[in-house]
C-alpha cells in the first residue's frame, strides 16, 4: 500500500487542514497544514515552513531547491518581473562564467544576471529599458566548453 | 472659528505597512489620517485604513502633495521612511505651506542627511569615524585609495538602505563600481554622489535611537543591533543589542547626544555605528527619521514612539522626554519580504491567496499586506514585519520561532522558510555575528521538503472524500479549497457531493 494513502485530513476553520497519518512503525503523526493551488503551482505551510513547487515537480523525488540549482547565476531567462537597466555585452563577445552579462533593476534594486559557464553570446533578445516578465530570454549563450557536465553547473 | 472646530488632520506622505502604522497612532490620538496612492498602488493596504485618500503621480510628488494637503485641510504631514523622508527641500515645502512636518528642521537634516557632511560633524565632536573620501568629478587615483586603504566601500552620500553601496578590492575594479553604484543612488535619492570609505571586515551595525526636543536637549532610547543585513538591507533587528560590554554601551549613548545637542536635533532619530570585534566603534550616518525597525525599540521602553513624535511636532517648545524610560527585556524584529531566497532572493510578484498571521502573547505585525492583494515589483519587497518581545533574549528567539511559523504567507514566494532556518543558526542564536553573515555563511540556503511531508503534500493533491475526516464540513473543506484549486480539485473527484443542490460544482 502507498504511503499517501495513510494520510486522512480534517478541513478546519481558519484555513487549515489537520492531517493524521499512521507512519510505518504505526504510531499516530498530525500535521499542520495550510495550502493553496495557484496556476500548476502549490503553495503550502508545513512544519511552519512555507513552501511553493510546481505541481508536477511535486510528484519527483527529492524536490528542493538544493538539486533545482536555481542560482540566478545559472539562469538564461528572466526569473522575475524587472527592467534591463544595461546590457554589458554584444553579440559576438566571448564571457568567461561569472562575468556580468546584464543588469535588471526590480523593487529598487539592482541585480547582476551573470554567465553561467564561458561561451559566446551568440544574440541578444533584450534592449536596454525592456520591461522583463518572467521567463523572458535574455540572451543565448553558445557554450564553449561542449562538455555537458560544465554547462549545466 | 469654524477652522479651529475641525478635527486635526495628518496626511502620511508613504505607503503600505509605515502608513497603516502612522494612521494606527493617529486614530487613538483622534486625528484624522489622509493617504495618498500611485495608480501602481490601488490595491495596498493604507488605502483601505485612511480616513481619506488621494491619488498621486508618485510618492515623489511634492507638488500634488502640497496641493492635496490644502484641499483636505492638513495640518501635519509624516513622511514615514525611504521616499520624501530625508529630502530637505520637502521640509522647507511643507513648513513655507504653514504644515507641520514631522521630523528635523531642514537644516538639520541637510548637514546629517549628507553622508560626508554628517561625518565631518562627528570628527569635530571627537566621534570616531572611517578614513573616507568624496567622489568629485576627478576620478580618485590610487594612491588616494591606498591611503583609505582596501577593501574599500563604496557609498551614496545621500544614501540608505545599501541602495548605491558598492565593495571595491582593488583600484581597476573603481569604475565601473562607482558607474553602477552612481546610477541606483540617482534612481534611489535624485542624487549620484559618492564618496569612498575604508571598509571594516566583520563588523557589527549597532545603532542608537534618540529623540531630540529641537532646543538641545534631547534622549537616548536605547540600542538596536542590525547585523543581520543582505545587500546592506536589514533583515531581523533587535533590541538591546546583546553581547557588548557596558562601556561601549556608555560609549555608543554618550557619542549619540553629542550629536543630538550639537545639532540642537528635533524629534526621532537614529545613529548608526560600526563596531569591530574588539569593541572599536566608528560613527556611520544619522538617519533624521523614524526607522523600519523603531517596534523593537517601542517594545523594550513601552513607548509609542510615532505618538512621541506627533506630540512634539505639535507642542516644538515642550520637550516629550526629559530623561530615558527604563528599558525591559528583548524584543526582535523580523522583515518578511517578497523575496526567494531558494533562487538568489529574485523579487517574487503575483497574488497573495491566503494569509494568516500568528497573534497572541509577546507578537506583534505590522503589515502592509491584506489577503488578496496584488504584489508588483515597483516598491519595495517588505510585505510585513513580525516583532516579537520577552523577558530576555532566550525567550525572544523561542517566541519568534512560534510566530514565524504560524506565519503563513501564500501565493508568492517569501522569506518565511529563510528566517525560520536562520534563527536556528548557532551564530545566531548566540549573538555572534557580523554584517557579512548572511552573504558568507548562510548564502547556501537551500531547503529541501522531507520525503513524508513529500507524499504528504502529494496525497493532499489526490484528496477525495473518503480521506477526509468525517467531521472535516464542506464548508470548511469549501473554503480551504478555494478558488481555482477547488474547482480543480473537485472536478476530478467521483463526488457523491456535486448531485447536492447546494454544492458548488
Amino acid at each position: 500500500m502507498k504511503s499517501e494513502s495513510h494520510w486522512q485530513f480534517d478541513f478546519r476553520p481558519g484555513g487549515w487542514v489537520i492531517a493524521t497519518g499512521q507512519t510505518d512503525d504505526s504510531s499516530v503523526k498530525r500535521k499542520k497544514i495550510a495550502f493553496i493551488e495557484k496556476n500548476g503551482r502549490v503553495y503550502f505551510s508545513i512544519d511552519g515552513r512555507c513552501w511553493n513547487f510546481q505541481k508536477s515537480q511535486i510528484a519527483l523525488k527529492g524536490i528542493g531547491s538544493g538539486k533545482a540549482a536555481h542560482s540566478i547565476e545559472s539562469m538564461p531567462t528572466a526569473q522575475f518581473p524587472g527592467r534591463v537597466r544595461k546590457i554589458t555585452v554584444q553579440e559576438g563577445d566571448r564571457v568567461k562564467r561569472g562575468d556580468v552579462l546584464i543588469l535588471v533593476e526590480a523593487m529598487k534594486m539592482e541585480f547582476s544576471i551573470k554567465a553561467p559557464y564561458d561561451g559566446m553570446i551568440a544574440k541578444i533578445h533584450i534592449t536596454e529599458g525592456l520591461q522583463l516578465m518572467p521567463g523572458d530570454s535574455y540572451l543565448d549563450l553558445t557554450p564553449l566548453d561542449k562538455e555537458p557536465e560544465k554547462i549545466s553547473r | 472659528m469654524a477652522q479651529a472646530l475641525q478635527p486635526l488632520k495628518l496626511l502620511v506622505a508613504n505607503r503600505s505597512e509605515i502608513a497603516c502604522r502612522i494612521f494606527q497612532t493617529c486614530k487613538e490620538m483622534g486625528i484624522l489620517t489622509v493617504g495618498i496612492f500611485t495608480a501602481d498602488d490601488t490595491e495596498a493596504r493604507h488605502v483601505t485604513f485612511a480616513d481619506e485618500v488621494f491619488e498621486v503621480r508618485s510618492y515623489l510628488d511634492i507638488p500634488t502633495i502640497l496641493n492635496v494637503s490644502k484641499q483636505a485641510n492638513v495640518k501635519i504631514i509624516h513622511p514615514g521612511y525611504g521616499f520624501l523622508s530625508e529630502r530637505p527641500p520637502f521640509v522647507k515645502a511643507v513648513e513655507e505651506n504653514g504644515l507641520v512636518f514631522i521630523g528635523p528642521r531642514a537644516d538639520t537634516m541637510l548637514s546629517l542627511g549628507n553622508k560626508t557632511d554628517a561625518k565631518t560633524l562627528a570628527e569635530g565632536l571627537g566621534i570616531p569615524t572611517l578614513p573616507w573620501l568624496v567622489v568629485s568629478h576627478q576620478k580618485p587615483s590610487e594612491s588616494d585609495l591606498k591611503k583609505i586603504g582596501f577593501p574599500i566601500l563604496i557609498k551614496a552620500a545621500a544614501g540608505g538602505g545599501g541602495k548605491g553601496m558598492r565593495r571595491v578590492d582593488k583600484f581597476t575594479e573603481l569604475g565601473a563600481a562607482a558607474e553602477s553604484a552612481s546610477a541606483e543612488a540617482l534612481a534611489a535619492f535624485g542624487d549620484g554622489s559618492l564618496f569612498l570609505e575604508k571598509l571594516v571586515v566583520n563588523p557589527r551595525h549597532i545603532e542608537v535611537q534618540v529623540f531630540g526636543d529641537g532646543a538641545g536637549g534631547g534622549v537616548h532610547l536605547y540600542d538596536r543591533e542590525c547585523t543581520l543585513q543582505r545587500r546592506h538591507q536589514k533583515i531581523l533587528e533587535e533590541a538591546p543589542a546583546p553581547n557588548i560590554s557596558t562601556k561601549l554601551r556608555s560609549q555608543l549613548y554618550l557619542a549619540s547626544l553629542k550629536l543630538v545637542h550639537a545639532t540642537r536635533y528635533r524629534n526621532a532619530g537614529t545613529i548608526e555605528f560600526l563596531v569591530d570585534p574588539q569593541e572599536n566603534f566608528y560613527f556611520l550616518e544619522m538617519n533624521t527619521r523614524l526607522q523600519v525597525e523603531h517596534p523593537v525599540t517601542e517594545w523594550i521602553t513601552g513607548l509609542d514612539l510615532v505618538r512621541a513624535q506627533i506630540q512634539q511636532a505639535l507642542e516644538p517648545n515642550t520637550p516629550v522626554f526629559t530623561s530615558s524610560p527604563p528599558s525591559l527585556g528583548h524584543a526582535i524584529e523580523v522583515r518578511i519580504v517578497a523575496e526567494n531566497p531558494a533562487q538568489g532572493f529574485t523579487p517574487e510578484a503575483g497574488v497573495l491567496e491566503k494569509i494568516i498571521w500568528p497573534m497572541g502573547h509577546g507578537i506583534r505585525v505590522d503589515k502592509g499586506i491584506e489577503e488578496g492583494q496584488m504584489i508588483h515589483t515597483h516598491y519595495d519587497s517588505l510585505l510585513a514585519k513580525l516583532i516579537v518581545h520577552a523577558s530576555n533574549r532566550e525567550n525572544a528567539i523561542a517566541k519568534l520561532k512560534i510566530a514565524l511559523e504560524e506565519t503563513v504567507i501564500l501565493g508568492i514566494g517569501t522569506n518565511q522558510n529563510y528566517l525560520r532556518s536562520l534563527i536556528d543558526h548557532p551564530s545566531v542564536v548566540a549573538g555572534n555575528t557580523h554584517t557579512g553573515f548572511l552573504e558568507k555563511e548562510f548564502s547556501m540556503f537551500a531547503p529541501e521538503l522531507s520525503p513524508e511531508n513529500q507524499s504528504l503534500i502529494q496525497a493532499l493533491l489526490k484528496a477525495t472524500p473518503s480521506d477526509f475526516q468525517p467531521h472535516s464540513s464542506s464548508r470548511n473543506t469549501r473554503s480551504t479549497l478555494s478558488g481555482r484549486a477547488f474547482e480543480s480539485a473537485s472536478s476530478n473527484w467521483p463526488s457523491p457531493w456535486k448531485k447536492q443542490k447546494d454544492f458548488p460544482s
